[in-house]
């Protein structure tokens, strides 16, 4: 079921529409009262500019864009689903932010979110990582429930031959519990995840496993966890939070040698950023490429959100996407992160060093110690 | 004194230094850059007890491996530092007086070498070191086979408490503390190269995430910090905790000068940095009129850069200087400070190059029970309280060291009976005065080592114990 735009919106994933074109399309797509959602077509009266006409290029989208907020946690989630998405393929489903940092922020998604997966997994055959032959378990610890983590990861494995095993891990109880000093409690529960893990991995034949660091941590910090997850595994995609390159060296070299592992770094509002396949040279050892031009990454400087930073300058993540399914214009998100050169010619940002933008206190401590 | 400005501090594991992929830059009070340290995250220290575990462990350490330990930590140049480079390092770090650096070199080779003898002090003298065929008899061994000690930067001497869990044969995994990892460095140095097995041997610099990892993965844990940092591992079942010491005085008699250099002695020395200083001081006499006499002592000290000889009180960068006066100042709950009329410019005395020294403060409280009796901080703070003999015992609990200024004896010996409190001394003795074998906080052995039966029938008999 194509139409005028199916050329951008729905172009193969291992090709690059022009910027600018996807852009006048989505505007178009977005704000046209036939197609567009009701959400920003209301929104399109009070925007003082007219996306229509006005917005021609990814500049004009950026300046003219910059100071349109949206409270992404209120929105009625059904009035994002554009009108003209009725009777095309696939059914929309509603998504939630991490919400570990106050009230969640809701997405729709159809299909779009399957072309970044289909771009991830690319990525994946590039670097070596297993297929299932249609027999083998994949196994995902992670967040599952109203996180589009569990449909990506769904996706993710049926591309590539697997069969999907999951472990749910609630990150907002984890949060809670850690924020209100019950470490204990966070301690405990991730031992109740680790079990679950257990007993998968021992009555199933799992080959690959999808988590985050945190939980490589623990589970090789288990040794009856991690023998069979050493001894059957052999593709870890991790993600979800962020990794030290010590950590990822221990992980690769000596903690999991006989597995391929590749990163993923993404959220509910910015899709997935697969890890690009390493090259000679490379500034860190985990360069994220965002899947441009349908998600585009600026890193800004922290304190001058409109500022974008120089190459190899660390900054905040500003996220604009742009799908048939889903327009999000200029948003921060909470990490900081390292611009780097794109290897491929104009690709979009190419990301690497991941971490949450968090101010550290210091408290004085009573004692000599 | 030349130094490299530039130094890199490897990780070792199991005796081997590894490069980290993550390092982190560690600079002087002052914001000179000084070294380079290379960070383990907790997957390394996982990794790391994980490795000890698959390597047998042989028999502890001989007495000559501790003494050519000791020379060589106190002699030889280790990591490319001679002892001064040492020395100059670590005072500028971690802002302890280089007087004091200087003076712990030698305590640790006295140390090492006297670690043999220590533990030979320590073992119960019902144990045997080997069991004849016909014999059932008490073995002392070891609880564990790894410990982890995540370890502080307050003063070189508090290394020394590990070098005794090496003399009983455990495998260690030191934590430093960060504005201190080159002692525990040169230290675990000297033990190679005098020959110790590598293994025992693991030095994982790293944050809290490093420390929780280490605590869960290894059999035991010698756990030095503040309150909230023991209250993390409370539930740790190998936990052997090294909290604030709470150290005082007790005085009764007149305010003599021989009683004003104990008192100002157990809470200055080594810049009033050790956990055997004393933070209180009771007094049966006028608290106010004995707080004003070791203000006037003590207001003397010199406040200069570490690395500079005349150093006499710990250094930090000025803003955390300022931020621990401005703690002090809000938990006085009406206590007098005595100290500040002696200061023309405050208690943050401002070295003019992004550091400052701390000056001692004498805190006088008009009530045995004012909560200053348990505050310790990183400098010269001293609470001075009123005392009686109506409730001797009551105010001087939770004590790692007791001096008793008082021509009473019985006065000490009650105190002795207080099981909260760790140590007392009689007549004259400082707080920080210690003998070749008197326990720190009890003999770390009480932890880390028990008694066990072995017997071995008649005509029988396998490999002996040592």
């Amino acid at each position: 079921m194509s139409d005028d735009f199916a050329a951008l919106f729905e172009a193969p994933v291992d090709a690059t529409p022009d910027l600018d074109e996807l852009v006048v399309a989505t505007m178009t797509w977005h704000f046209s009262p036939s197609t567009g959602s009701p959400f920003w077509v209301g929104r399109a009266a009070t925007l003082g500019f007219d996306p229509l006409s006005d917005v021609k290029t990814y500049d004009d989208l950026s300046r003219l864009f910059a100071d349109v907020t949206t409270d992404w946690s209120t929105i009625p989630a059904h009035t994002l689903v554009p009108r003209g998405c009725t009777g095309r393929p696939g059914r929309f489903g509603v998504y939630e932010s991490g919400g570990t940092t106050g009230a969640p922020k809701r997405i729709v998604d159809a299909t779009s979110r399957r072309r970044n997966i289909e771009y991830q997994s690319m990525f994946l055959d590039e670097q070596g990582f297993p297929t299932g032959g249609q027999q083998a378990g994949w196994l995902h610890i992670g967040p599952t429930g109203p996180h589009i983590m569990a449909k990506n990861i769904g996706n993710l494995s049926e591309l590539r031959g697997f069969l999907a095993y999951f472990v749910d891990l609630d990150p907002r109880w984890v949060k809670r519990c850690i924020a209100s000093g019950r470490e204990d409690e966070s301690k405990r529960y991730i031992d109740h995840i680790l079990d679950q893990v257990k007993d998968v991995l021992l009555s199933q034949d799992i080959r690959a496993i999808s988590t985050t660091p945190r939980i490589l941590e623990n589970v090789v910090a288990r040794p009856d966890v991690y023998e069979p997850l050493r001894e059957k595994v052999r593709g870890i995609i991790w993600g979800g939070t962020s990794i030290d390159p010590e950590t990822l060296n221990l992980l690769e070299n000596e903690a999991f040698p006989e597995a391929r592992l590749a990163g993923a770094y993404g959220n509910t509002m910015m899709g997935m950023a697969p890890q690009r396949t390493r090259r000679e040279g490379d500034p860190s050892p985990c360069v994220f490429r965002p899947f441009y031009p349908y998600t585009l990454v600026d890193v800004v400087d922290p304190v001058d959100l409109t500022t974008r930073v120089p190459v190899d300058t660390r900054g905040v993540v500003k996220i604009t996407a742009l799908t048939r399914e889903l327009f999000m214009p200029p948003t921060v998100e909470r990490d900081m992160v390292t611009l780097r050169a794109s290897v491929d010619g104009d690709l979009g940002a190419e990301v690497s060093d991941v971490r949450p933008n968090e101010t550290s206190k210091e408290t004085i401590i009573e004692g000599v110690y | 004194m030349a130094v490299a400005t530039k130094y890199k501090i490897p990780l070792i594991r199991a005796g081997v230094a590894r490069a980290s992929a993550e390092t982190v830059l560690l600079r002087g009070v002052d914001g000179t850059p000084l070294a380079d340290v290379d960070m383990a995250p907790p997957l390394a220290a996982t990794l790391t007890v994980a490795e000890l575990r698959r390597r047998p462990l042989g028999e502890a350490p001989s007495p000559e491996t501790f003494q050519l330990m000791g020379e060589l930590f106190g002699k030889a140049t280790l990591n490319g530092l001679t002892p001064a480079e040492y020395c100059e390092l670590q005072t500028r770090s971690a802002g302890v007086p280089i007087s004091v650096a200087r003076r712990s070199v030698e305590d640790m080779a006295a140390t090492c070498a006297n670690a043999p003898v220590r533990v030979a002090a320590e073992r119960p003298a019902g144990a045997v070191a080997g069991v004849e065929p016909g014999e059932i008899r008490a073995v002392w061994m070891r609880r564990g086979d790894t410990l982890s000690v995540i370890a502080p930067s307050n003063n070189p001497g508090t290394h020394t408490q590990w070098v005794h869990a090496l003399a009983y044969g455990y495998q260690l995994l030191v934590r430093p503390g960060t504005r201190d990892p080159f002692t525990p460095s040169r230290l675990i140095a000297a033990a190679l190269s005098a020959g110790m097995e590598p293994s025992r041997l693991s030095l994982l610099p790293g944050g809290h995430a490093t420390a929780d990892a280490l605590v869960k993965a290894a059999d035991l844990s010698l756990v030095f910090g503040g309150d909230t940092a023991i209250r993390r591992y409370a539930d740790n079942p190998g936990l052997v905790p090294r909290g604030p010491g709470r150290s005082k005085v007790l005085h009764t008699g007149p305010i003599t000068d021989e009683a004003l250099d104990v008192i100002c002695d157990s809470v200055a020395y080594d810049g009033g940095l050790r956990c055997t200083n004393a933070s209180a001081v009771f007094t049966e006499g006028d608290p106010m009129e004995l707080g004003q006499a070791i203000a006037r002592r003590l207001g003397t000290l010199v406040a200069a850069p570490p690395q500079t000889s005349e150093a006499q009180l710990p250094v930090m960068p000025i803003e955390q200087a300022r931020a621990m006066r401005e703690h002090l100042a809000s938990r006085l709950a009406g206590a007098v400070e005595v100290t500040a009329a002696l200061y023309r410019d405050g208690g943050v005395a401002d070295l003019g190059d992004g550091s400052a020294a701390l000056r001692p403060a004498v805190l006088v409280c008009d009530r045995a029970d004012h909560p200053g009796r348990g505050i310790e901080l990183p400098f010269p703070c001293v609470w001075v309280l009123p005392w009686s003999r109506r409730d001797p015992i009551t105010p001087l609990r939770d004590t790692l060291a007791l001096s008793v200024v008082s021509d009473d004896e019985q006065l000490a010996l009650s105190a002795l009976r207080e099981p909260s409190i760790r140590k007392v001394v009689f007549g004259g003795l400082p707080t920080h005065a210690a003998g070749p074998t008197s326990p720190h906080d009890g003999y770390l052995s009480g932890d880390l080592m028990e008694v066990r039966a072995y017997g071995v029938a008649k005509g029988s008999g396998g490999p002996r114990l040592r």
